[in-house]
């Protein structure tokens, strides 16, 4: 070991340092705190062993300033003790002493004093290795987590703007990366497909189903039964979540989910959807200025082989908006008034905000409903598809 | 993961001493669920009474306790509520488990 002998006599200092040289260590000396202090900022000394009483700066103050520097390594400190007492010793320790040697010196007691601080020292190097590797891969790990929450996002839909329909959302995480996507495109005849799903569980791999769905469900003509067509609005959402949960359970993995998924005639404004354990969608209805949560149940998806599923059919008229969200929202109490978002609750807060636009609805929840502390720590992905229904335009599609 | 368990002629009633359940403790529920059908209590009353949370992650869990109970096993929820009881409801999963809130009228399930 690299060892600082911190003593203000010189024949101390030499007997010292004969002693530690001839058990086979490196030594520097100090003549006090002060002068250690420097040197201890130019080298690096796994031990010190250092006199209590000294000019400028004693052994107490230099172990003080030794436990509150950042060094990259431990510094094992050795006082050497001419005071007696319990409370001096008390005291040493709570400034950072670990062990003691009597004065006068001897070898064996200062060859035993050593061994241990050997112990010590390869016991804090080995860990600070295993830390500065976790730090690495902690590192790593957090930036691969960021980049993969850069693409869910960059996957989620731009706002849609038609004549007809405008949609605005929200979403947020629990962890970086969430279970929770949603989705919509417009087909050639007219139609607006769209879901909300929430995968069980959150983290990396209810984060990579949700990704691999995101890229399926809109493709895959099979969870479809055939082409989108006006005949089959009311047949596709109930036969699409059947058919979805056939898949979802011939794949060797734990998880399910809830979901929204439906379909809006554009030459109607008749909006077509399957309801599968998902929250409540609400229907905001502005010639009737109400709020309501449409309360229809239906199984979730991949839990139970053959489970059915029903198709409901709501009218939407101008002005209208149709919200659907998951379920990570009744984990948080609302800013405006402490209660858990959910229930009646969470409908006397759209009740207050039915006259917004659907992007004030968005900015609300994130805004007002919600603390930034909140968004920071949520418990579980938090996501809201807001739909606007405005005049029908025929010539669209 | 607490469940306090009593045995009276030949009825278990496990009683779930936890007021949440969500994606995070789930997995130990259902460990713990598991254990207790494997070593011989298949006639099970759950009562989750105490539960004033549950995510729609745990709901996963408690289909996998009801499957193990298997085909001469039985099993029925007692003390659902709040916000519990409408999570089973939204979920159907008031068709799939038996629920009752009275302790007397779950023994006459068995």
């Amino acid at each position: 070991m690299n060892i600082l002998i911190v003593d203000d006599a010189k024949d101390m200092r030499l007997i010292m340092g004969s002693i530690v040289r001839k058990l086979g260590h490196d030594v520097v000396e100090a003549v006090d705190g002060e002068d250690a202090w420097e040197k201890l900022q130019n080298g690096k000394f796994e031990a010190v062993i250092s006199d209590w009483q000294m000019p400028r700066l004693d052994g107490l103050g230099l172990c003080q300033r030794i436990r509150e520097a950042d060094f990259s390594h431990y510094t094992y400190i050795i006082l050497l003790t001419g005071l007696s007492g319990k409370k001096n010793i008390l005291d040493a320790i709570n400034a950072g002493a670990d062990g003691f040697a009597s004065k006068p010196v001897n070898l064996e007691e200062i060859r035993i004093r050593l061994l241990g601080a050997q112990r010590v020292v390869t016991l804090e190097n080995d860990i600070a290795e295993k830390n500065a590797a976790l730090q690495e891969a902690h590192d790593h790990i957090k930036k691969d987590l960021e980049a993969a929450a850069a693409t869910q996002l960059s996957s989620l839909p731009a706002p849609l703007r038609t004549e007809s329909i405008r949609t605005e959302w929200f979403y947020k995480p629990a962890i970086f990366i969430g279970g929770d996507t949603f989705d919509y495109y417009l087909t050639q005849n007219g139609c607006l497909v769209f879901y909300s799903v929430d995968i069980s569980g959150h983290g990396i791999s209810a984060a990579m189903l949700s990704m691999s769905l995101q890229v399926s469900l809109g493709l895959k003509r099979g969870l479809y039964g055939g082409p989108v067509t006006r005949e089959r609005l009311e047949e596709i959402p109930a036969l699409f979540a059947s058919n979805l949960n056939k898949r979802l359970l011939e794949q060797k993995h734990d998880h399910y989910l809830t979901m929204i998924f439906g379909i809006v005639d554009m030459h109607t404004n008749k909006l077509y959807y399957v309801q599968a354990g998902h929250p409540h969608p609400y229907w905001i209805r502005k010639k009737q200025n109400t709020v309501s949560a449409v309360e229809v149940n239906g199984f979730p998806v991949g839990l139970f082989d053959g489970a059915e599923y029903e198709t409901q059919m709501l009218q939407m008229e101008p002005g209208d908006k149709f919200i659907i969200y998951s379920d990570g929202i009744s984990e948080n109490n609302s800013v405006i008034n402490q209660e858990v978002l959910e229930g009646d609750n969470l409908t006397h807060h759209f009740d207050d905000i039915k006259h917004q636009s659907a992007k004030e609805i968005t900015e609300t929840i994130e805004n007002k409903w919600l603390s930034t502390e909140q968004l920071n720590a949520l418990p579980d992905d938090v996501s809201f598809l807001v739909f606007e229904f405005d005049n029908i335009n025929k010539k669209e599609g | 993961m607490n469940i306090n368990l009593q045995q009276e002629n030949g009825l278990t009633r496990a009683t779930l001493d936890e007021t949440r359940l969500d994606a995070s403790v789930a997995p130990d529920f259902k460990a713990a669920m598991e254990d207790i059908i494997k070593s011989g209590n298949d006639q099970l009353i759950l009562d989750i009474s105490k539960l004033s949370f549950m995510d729609s992650s745990s709901l996963g869990a408690m289909v996998a306790v009801l499957k193990s109970v298997g085909g001469t096993g039985k099993m029925v929820i007692l003390g659902a509520s709040g916000a519990v009881l409408e999570l089973f409801k939204l979920t159907r999963m008031d068709r799939i488990f038996t629920l009752t809130d009275d302790m007397e009228q779950a023994k006459q399930h068995f």
